[in-house]
């Protein structure tokens, strides 16, 4: 999304690629969130500019460059002051976003930050405006400067594909009724998200889900910009093996079975799936004041690997015949819908499925094996013959 | 060859040692914190009380002889973990005296480890090595007003599941007063190695996210794991104790805070709190 909309000017040099990178964003407070259960409230935050764009929570994720030169532009459409900070990129004092220090961009104002990404890493930006109630109405967003190669750090390890998960909280009282927020000390959240979703809107959303098979290497970036902490729980089988904390790589990579996050924190993960790895990734948010827990999310991962006959029996019963040429008849015990994904990772095809007997007809995908997810994440295999 | 190296190096570590004694007063009291009429109590360098707990700092080797008044109505300890947790109680209205030897380079944090002692803020910090580095301390407290009332009036002694702390402090200061203070204000200049050694004397994680700079750790009691690991936002675990070094790379005015948000405070109002500056020149 951001290089769609970022101007690129590229000077190709022989040993080094230069990138000019404009980014336009805007920043507001009249962003409406959808909840899981169906309701609204109220948040703050950024987008980009122009059609296709609007608040959105959380931020959009910026992908950068070793070496990139970035103009992060944007104008503010709303009534209080905003800042941007960007949170670990070690920028100087005036680009810096603290309104004390740096400089804050008032109503129908615009401002700049510019700054050269040069650790690769994770990071996030927010803004530091009355942070305690900005951050919590939902002003963060997360910025990963990739390495030219696809490797989290120079000599460090390689990946195929790559995830990143933001994980923050709100108490939706707080942004119902912002005005209502003080005393600041007590923000209690109650509403817990991945990538700004909940619960099941997290199974629902397939761009959510890790796909992988045995063996491949996959790149996660996860950070925190929640008033919990947070706890992230691997499978074995996905041999998550952390590399890098905010933004530099740890004298000792590790493996991890379980990871803290705290509030401003960041980690680089590479899963290496192996055996029967397709489970879930639960992340649990702890009350950093007693430290109860106040709520778990799951972040699904599907083995792309898995046969047919290996998958359960409720699922293979989905579709008839399987193998197919072009009409099948797929059973759904609810209402969703369901999207097809190649062995490529890549979504191919969707549509709706009533509760029920339905007649899909998929004569226009090639032959191949193909996953199809419904919306609260369960899966099923069908195989496509001409 | 390997032999005579480390006789040398234990011979010039006894030479470069010192005998030390340092006195300390555990002082009770209801001091005004901001807006709060608070109860508390500190470890102080003289029989008056002061919200800010006495800082000591020691050479690798040093040889310490504490002596420890307790001028509270109850019985206090002085604990230091892993070198202090046992035998250490002192009554009320008497004096012990307790030999101490440091032969690492860390912070350590020392504390009564009761009640109405640790939980009113009687927590103090000891800063051994890094001799020739520009040294800084923060000691983090959070505090919930009526709780250090039930607290020292002996109506409690649990901290409740609903803690809920209002005032969130650095070396017995919130922000903006955390600048008044010379160790909890960064100041030097690019190219410092500078030492700041932080304990958590509160009743809850804090989490210092350090902006314009990464620091290292270099030693932590709690996160001993993380020894090493350069970061900007760094966990600073309940009890725990632990050097960093931020070493500048270019001048300017940096906030650094606790970025639970919540404590960036002073009784709900925005900024205050656990938040402090850098300021590093050319």
């Amino acid at each position: 999304m951001m290089k769609k909309l970022a101007i690129l000017i590229c000077l190709a040099l022989p040993h080094l690629a230069l990138c000019q990178i404009e980014i336009n964003m805007i920043s507001g407070m009249d962003g409406e969130l959808l909840l899981e259960d169906g309701s609204t409230t109220n948040f703050w935050g950024y987008g980009y500019e122009g059609p296709g764009g609007g608040l959105v929570l959380p931020a959009p994720l910026l992908e950068l460059t070793v070496g990139d030169e970035v103009n992060f532009n944007f104008t503010n459409v709303s009534a209080e002051a905003h800042t941007i900070h960007l949170h670990g990129l070690d920028v100087n004092q005036a680009n810096d976003g603290v309104p004390l220090t740096s400089f804050q961009v008032f109503q129908n104002q615009s401002g700049t930050y510019s700054f050269t990404a040069t650790e690769p890493g994770t990071y996030l930006y927010h803004c530091h405006v009355t942070t305690t109630l900005h951050l919590t109405m939902g002003m963060y967003g997360m910025i990963v400067v990739h390495e030219e190669l696809p490797v989290l750090f120079s000599n460090g390890p390689g990946y195929s594909d790559e995830h990143t998960y933001l994980f923050s909280d709100l108490e939706i009282a707080v942004n119902d009724v912002p005005t209502d927020a003080y005393p600041f000390h007590d923000i209690d959240p109650d509403y817990f998200m991945v990538n700004g979703l909940q619960g099941e809107m997290i199974a629902a959303d397939n761009s959510q889900a890790i796909m992988a098979q045995a063996g491949d290497s996959i790149a996660l970036r996860v950070g925190s910009m929640a008033y919990s902490k947070i706890v992230m729980h691997f499978p074995s089988e996905l041999n998550a093996v952390v590399y890098m904390s905010d933004g530099r790589a740890l004298p000792q990579a590790f493996a991890a079975t379980e990871l803290e996050i705290y509030p401003g924190e960041r980690f680089s993960l590479i899963c290496q799936p192996q055996g029967d790895f397709a489970q879930a990734i639960q992340v649990d948010y702890y009350d950093m004041l007693n430290g109860e827990l106040e709520h778990s999310n799951m972040i699904n991962v599907i083995d792309l690997d898995v046969g047919i006959e290996e998958t359960n029996i409720h699922e293979i019963k989905n579709f008839f015949p399987n193998p197919a040429r072009d009409v099948v008849q797929y059973e759904s015990v609810y209402d969703t819908k369901l999207f097809f994904y190649s062995a490529q990772g890549k979504c191919v095809y969707a549509r709706n499925v009533k509760q029920g007997a339905n007649n899909l007809n998929l004569g226009l995908l090639p032959s191949g094996l193909y996953l199809a997810i419904d919306e609260f994440g369960k899966s099923s295999r069908i195989v496509i013959e001409k | 060859m390997k032999q005579f190296f480390s006789i040398w190096c234990l011979l010039v570590l006894a030479l470069s040692a010192h005998a030390q004694e340092v006195t300390l007063y555990i002082n009770a009291a209801l001091p005004t914190i901001y807006t709060q009429d608070i109860a508390a109590a500190s470890f102080n360098f003289s029989p008056t009380f002061e919200m800010k707990n006495a800082i000591v700092e020691l050479e690798v080797g040093d040889e310490v002889q504490f002596i420890i008044h307790n001028n509270d109505t109850v019985p206090h300890t002085f604990t230091i973990d892993g070198l202090l947790e046992s035998d250490n109680t002192i009554a009320p209205s008497t004096f012990e005296e307790f030999s101490i030897s440091f032969l690492e380079s860390g912070t350590h944090r020392f504390y009564s480890d009761l009640a109405q002692g640790k939980w009113l803020g009687a927590s103090g910090s000891i800063l051994v090595g890094y001799t020739g580095n520009p040294k800084f301390h923060w000691n983090l407290f959070d505090l919930q007003t009526q709780l250090s009332h039930d607290l020292q009036q002996g109506v409690t002694d649990m901290i409740p599941s609903d803690y809920q702390p209002e005032m969130f402090l650095i070396n017995g200061a919130f922000y903006p007063e955390t600048l008044d203070d010379e160790d909890t204000y960064i100041t030097g200049a690019v190219g410092d190695q500078i030492i700041i050694s932080i304990v958590n004397s509160g009743l809850m994680d804090h989490i210092f996210h350090f902006h314009g700079y990464h620091v290292e750790i270099l030693d932590a009691k709690v996160l001993g794991d993380r020894v090493g690991w350069i970061k900007d936002s760094i966990p600073i675990k309940k009890g725990e104790a632990m050097t960093v070094l931020l070493v500048p790379d270019k001048p300017g005015d940096y906030p650094v805070h606790d970025h639970n948000l919540i404590a960036v405070t002073n009784v709900g109002f925005y900024p205050g709190g656990m938040l402090t500056y850098l300021s590093i020149a050319e």
